[in-house]
């Protein structure tokens, strides 16, 4: 059973569209949810934990409804949002303790799984003391431990390594990656940073101006992003005669500094070699190089998104400058 | 075993009792309770309060001290909230921030509303801990004075059973106190982000409508005498006049019942206004 599942569901900001009739089924696991700033990420995230009114559609949260049983959705979900959310005058103890809760534990609880989570995330003494005094990194492990703190089934993280160094980064996600595969706790994690997600996720969705762009695990993409490179001795008019040849053969063949890159067909990849190889040795250019390469995801998205950049940054600020 | 070792037992799933939104309130409540006199949080956020709380003993001390050597009654129980609006008037306008304008200016509502509790929830939580707050620190020092009372002055049971009515009178005096203070240090919180505009919105509003009764309480024939109604000094004491006395102060001034009607009406529209606010506030 899908631990999320829209249908058409729509968020409008006055004229602007967060999320456009979107559409996904997101099952267990670790899931990736990427899409460039403004590409509804957050939107998505805050409608299905009741933050935000869809203003059409519908949704389910672990098989209920997120506007009619939306308060059992919130015991079953644990949240970490993108932004500052910690008040800096109580320790993470009393924080992550109270926000136990208020999400309905029992106080000894409560207490116990407090002092749990701040040990998983990798809080010790300092949780003792006022969060203002907290680096970036431990303020994004509270944030992280508050989310735990009543053991939901499903985490829904947003931007979990907003504002950390790369040593932050690398920790944080291998916390991810722990608390979704050891504890089997199915986890959403959204982020603009596509190298982190393939590092963690099993499983890719992306979205773009609101809409689904596609809904994979990570192995088809990479499977179907298998590049074939070749470098030929002769400098540019080497390489463009080989371009030119490889066309007219109906190759299609992108430049890439120095060398050429064809795409290798998942079902056949010898025939390219074959062709590439032979369409070589047809021009009499002397062969350099001919490697696979594994494409990096980044750049499958990468192109057709310049356009929404300057999308205004949905979320909070939308929401203020609309609602107060 | 000779050594005691300790195991890293890491991340434990959970399946004991989940308690539903009561629990979570009352949660909210008390969690709200404890950070209005600074308790949870560093020393510097407990001054004020107990510093509050200091001044408001001290009158009931000195009031015993001197009944103890008297032997008569000296002031009346509902005297309290009247001649201490001071201090109750500086807690509310510090504290009432302390409960809501932190969590908007830190944005921990999203931490909050993506739990099992509904927005109005945590708006009438943080409301009753107000009025709590506010009652205690007027119900507290009428204690001691009770307490005091029966032993300096009360020679006979009928004595006491006069302290403890009159007692009683003092506490109703301060629940209306603590409910209309509270719903309006609340209501005006609830729209400043920020701790000190709401600390200034508060005592402003208590400036403003104070100079502004007493400028229409001098305009000829009275006709200004309705202003009395809007400022939370005189209306309360109107209120308390009216409802521990069965009386008004001036007799050619409000008619008494106005008192009433208007502090209801006036409960009722903060807290419609503070649960409008948190209906609509964006997280």
């Amino acid at each position: 059973m899908p631990v999320i599942e829209t249908a058409a569901l729509t968020k409008r900001y006055g004229p602007v569209t967060a999320l456009d009739a979107l559409t996904v089924a997101i099952e267990p696991g670790i899931v990736g949810l990427v899409g460039a700033n403004g590409a509804g990420k957050s939107t998505l995230i805050k409608v299905l934990l009741g933050l935000l009114e869809p203003t059409a559609g519908a949704a389910q949260v672990l098989g209920r409804d997120i506007v009619t049983e939306g308060e059992q959705v919130r015991g079953l979900v644990g949240y970490m949002p993108e932004h500052d959310c910690l008040p800096p005058d109580v320790s993470a103890t009393e924080l992550v303790g109270h926000l136990g809760r208020v999400a309905g534990l029992p106080r000894a609880a409560a207490r116990e799984r407090t002092a749990e989570v701040l040990r998983h995330v990798g809080l010790y003494e300092e949780r003792y003391r006022p969060i203002g005094g907290y680096s970036t990194g431990m303020k994004q492990r509270v944030k992280l431990a508050q989310a735990l703190v009543h053991d939901p089934q499903l985490l829904l993280l947003d931007e979990p390594t907003n504002g950390l160094d790369p040593a932050g980064r690398d920790e944080m996600l291998a916390l991810v990656q722990r608390t979704g595969t050891e504890f089997g706790m199915a986890v959403v994690v959204a982020s603009h940073l596509l190298g982190e997600l393939e590092r963690i996720c099993e499983h890719l969705v992306v979205i773009d101006a609101g809409k689904l762009r596609a809904s994979d695990s990570i192995a088809s993409y990479t499977r179907a992003q298998q590049l074939l490179a070749v470098e030929v001795d002769g400098g540019a008019p080497a390489r463009d005669a080989l371009a030119a040849r490889l066309t007219e053969i109906n190759i299609n063949a992108d430049v890439d500094g120095r060398a050429l890159v064809v795409a290798l067909p998942p079902d056949d990849e010898a025939a390219m070699y074959d062709a590439v190889r032979d369409t070589v040795a047809d021009l009499g250019l002397a062969l350099l190089r001919l490697e696979q390469r594994r494409h990096r995801l980044s750049d499958m998205f990468s192109e057709p998104h310049q356009a929404h950049e300057d999308l205004p940054r949905q979320g909070q600020q939308q929401g203020e400058a609309a609602g107060v | 075993m000779s050594e005691s070792v300790i195991y890293d037992i890491g991340y434990q799933r959970y399946d004991g009792p989940r308690l539903g939104r009561r629990s979570a309130v009352i949660s909210l409540y008390l969690h709200g309770l404890r950070g209005l006199f600074g308790l949870g949080r560093p020393a510097k956020s407990k001054v004020l309060p107990w510093l509050v709380v200091a001044i408001m003993f001290v009158p009931v001390i000195v009031l015993i001290a001197v009944m103890s050597r008297t032997g008569t009654q000296v002031e009346r129980y509902d005297f309290y909230p009247i001649q201490l609006q001071a201090p109750l008037a500086i807690f509310l306008a510090a504290q009432a921030p302390e409960l809501l304008s932190r969590d908007q200016r830190y944005q921990v509502l999203p931490l909050y509303f993506s739990r099992p509790i509904r927005r109005s929830d945590y708006a009438l939580a943080k409301l009753a801990a107000m009025i709590t707050a506010m009652f205690a620190l007027i119900a507290g020092p009428l204690l001691v004075y009770w307490l005091g009372s029966i032993a300096t002055i009360s020679h006979h049971p009928g004595d006491a059973r006069h302290q403890t009515a009159q007692f009683a009178l003092g506490l109703a005096n301060g629940v209306f106190h603590a409910i209309l203070l509270g719903a309006l240090g609340l209501v005006i919180a609830a729209f400043a982000r920020r701790r000190a505009f709401a600390t200034a919105a508060v005592i402003g509003v208590y400036l403003i409508t104070s100079a502004v009764a007493g400028a229409l309480s001098g305009l000829p024939n009275n006709s200004g005498r309705f202003g009395q109604l809007f400022s939370p000094f005189t209306l309360l004491d109107g209120l308390r006049v009216w409802l521990l006395h069965g009386k008004v102060i001036d007799e050619n001034a409000v008619p008494s019942a106005a008192y009433g009607i208007v502090s209801v009406l006036f409960v009722i529209a903060f807290v419609l206004v503070l649960l409008r606010r948190y209906q609509k506030i964006a997280t």
